[in-house]
């Protein structure tokens, strides 16, 4: 632990996960599954900060990953009626495989193109989801992928999505601070740089990509098994900018953020969204008002005072 | 397989041309840097110096000739793997990870050339021999006191010196020198200057220099462009009474 800050986060950690845990004690159905829902997006979220806060890199295909994983596991489910492991099985590999081959797309760009490619390998995979109807059952989607016995109650699969969110956190927490994860920043900040200190950077996108495209199929994989069900839409630019949108509103770059800012969408559109029906309206207020006074994002401007205050007070220690 | 000469020529580069388009930038450039040596191009502006750098760098690739590091040749090789072999530069224009800390941007520099680099499952210490070459980096160039700022936060003066220790954190063999000293007051130009000169006597080092008063007190070879064309070579008082280069330099004032 290192000063202030440190305490604070350990604070905060312990109360939220007390809360987390405790959760289907203190509040009815709904509400749990609002959160588990919360929990999957903010991941989905956080493989896109992983990519666009740290590496520089702004997707706008994250869902077509995700949608692919969740179509392998529905295909199993309803088509093949395989068991759940062989779901899952499938699942990962569809999300992996889809995100290897669109890596080695972007393994070249940077910037704008990057966004663009992205934007079309993201549509790709929607326009198949409503082409390849025999596997996808096209609009219609593909309706009854249960969950295994021991995870069918709601509050079950909320324990269950709770734990593989944590542990996915923590794999994305070492792996921004680790050597790659900085030369992920540096990526970032310039990429001629880098080149000419003896980074492949073309190889750096791809492993980045590939460990972005991981946390994305995870969370397509819970994603699907809490809805019961997949459809085009899950892989519309419409859900990757969504994730995106979550990402800028929690602060780039900071990786709590994008959880933060998925639980506040979540929660307009799945709780105020049922008496107010503008509800794109307040978030598209909420989400100018970021940007124009927030520019961090809530968890990024927040820290940065914490950071400017402790330095008025010389109490400031290195990040690293 | 290599002879004794060719591993003390550690960069040669061989009847270099490239040509964008119609405009020819450098024109059959040739000359060889033996190990522990140190050269200056100097040239007026437009004379393909940084265009022959990017070269030797693997930024651009040539039109026609070879670029040899090490008695290999590295011709059509991709700018990083050269900076794997001990090829390092720095930049005109000022090229740093601007939002990053002092001590990142000399952590990303030194672990560059290191299977570390791909570490992901483990969080970054710096320790041992990368934070010797970190901490020794940064004395040189008296930044030791800087190292949490960003480099943002830095000036212009004390971001030149962090190209320099950037390029050393590095560990290269070989390090080309971008105009230094570029946009510098006279007092800071000074400062840069004794930078150079008190670089280890083993780095071999190639200098771009737009202010020939500079370079020539730094080197002990000097080649000169003008127009993409090599129009001398020698020492530095060669240099200095050379009657074409001063012509050059005359034309260009």
């Amino acid at each position: 632990m290192k000063g202030p800050t440190g305490w604070v986060k350990l604070g905060l950690l312990v109360a939220s996960l007390a809360v987390g845990v405790a959760l289907p004690y203190l509040v009815d159905q709904f509400l749990v599954g609002i959160v588990t829902l919360a929990l999957i997006t903010g991941l989905f979220a956080m493989s896109i900060d992983l990519l666009a806060g740290y590496g520089g890199l702004v997707t706008l295909g994250q869902a077509g990953i995700s949608a692919a994983a969740s179509y392998g596991v529905a295909y199993m489910s309803v088509k093949a009626g395989a068991g759940h492991l062989a779901q899952v099985g499938v699942g990962l590999l569809a999300g992996l495989i889809v995100s290897a081959v669109f890596a080695v797309m972007i393994m070249r760009s940077s910037g704008v193109y990057f966004m663009m490619i992205t934007l079309a390998q993201g549509m790709i995979i929607w326009g198949l989801s409503i082409r390849l109807t025999r596997i996808t059952g096209a609009e219609n989607g593909l309706p009854g992928v249960d969950r295994p016995e021991f995870l069918s109650l709601y509050w079950q699969y909320y324990w269950f999505v709770l734990a593989v969110v944590l542990i996915c956190s923590a794999m994305l927490y070492v792996i921004v601070r680790s050597p790659f994860g900085l030369a992920l920043e540096g990526l970032r900040e310039s990429e001629s740089r880098l080149l000419v200190l003896g980074y492949n950077t073309s190889l750096q996108k791809f492993y980045a990509f590939m460990v972005s495209g991981f946390f994305a199929t995870v969370a397509g994989i819970l994603l699907v098994y809490l809805n019961q069900f997949i459809s085009p839409s899950s892989a519309h630019l419409t859900a990757s900018a969504l994730g995106v949108l979550q990402t800028i509103l929690g602060g780039v770059g900071t990786l709590v953020g994008p959880m933060i800012g998925s639980f506040i969408v979540v929660y307009l559109r799945n709780v105020v969204s049922q008496d107010f029906e503008r509800w794109p309206t307040l978030m598209g207020l909420l989400f100018i008002v970021v940007v124009l006074f927030a520019r961090r994002g809530l968890v990024g401007e927040l820290s940065e005072r914490w950071r400017a205050w402790l330095t008025r007070r010389g109490l400031a220690v290195p990040l690293r | 397989m290599i002879g004794a000469g060719v591993v003390d020529r550690v960069l040669h580069v061989e009847n270099v041309k490239v040509r964008f388009g119609g405009v020819t930038a450098v024109n059959g450039v040739s000359f060889e840097v033996e190990e522990g040596a140190r050269w200056a191009v100097i040239g007026p502006n437009g004379a393909g110096k940084t265009t022959l750098f990017r070269t030797i760098c693997g930024e651009v690739y040539p039109t026609d000739g070879r670029v040899h590091l090490f008695g290999r040749d590295v011709t059509r090789k991709p700018a990083h793997s050269r900076a794997q072999m001990g090829l390092g530069r720095t930049f005109q224009v000022t090229n740093l990870f601007p939002n990053l800390t002092v001590e990142e941007n000399l952590a990303i520099a030194a672990q560059a050339r290191s299977k570390r680099r791909f570490v992901s499952w483990a969080p970054l210490r710096i320790r041992g021999e990368l934070a010797e070459r970190i901490e020794s980096a940064l004395s040189r160039v008296g930044l030791s006191e800087r190292r949490l700022a960003t480099v943002a936060e830095l000036s212009h003066g004390e971001q030149r010196q962090m190209e320099i220790a950037m390029a050393l954190a590095n560990a290269p063999r070989v390090l080309l020198l971008d105009e230094p000293a570029a946009g510098l007051s006279a007092a800071e130009r000074s400062v840069v200057r004794q930078l150079i000169e008190e670089l280890p006597r083993d780095l071999s080092i190639v200098l771009i220099e737009h202010d020939m008063d500079i370079a020539l007190e730094l080197v002990d070879r000097v080649l000169v462009l003008d127009n993409g064309n090599p129009i001398a070579e020698g020492t530095p008082d060669e240099i200095r009474l050379d009657p074409k280069v001063q012509d050059v330099y005359l034309r260009d004032e």
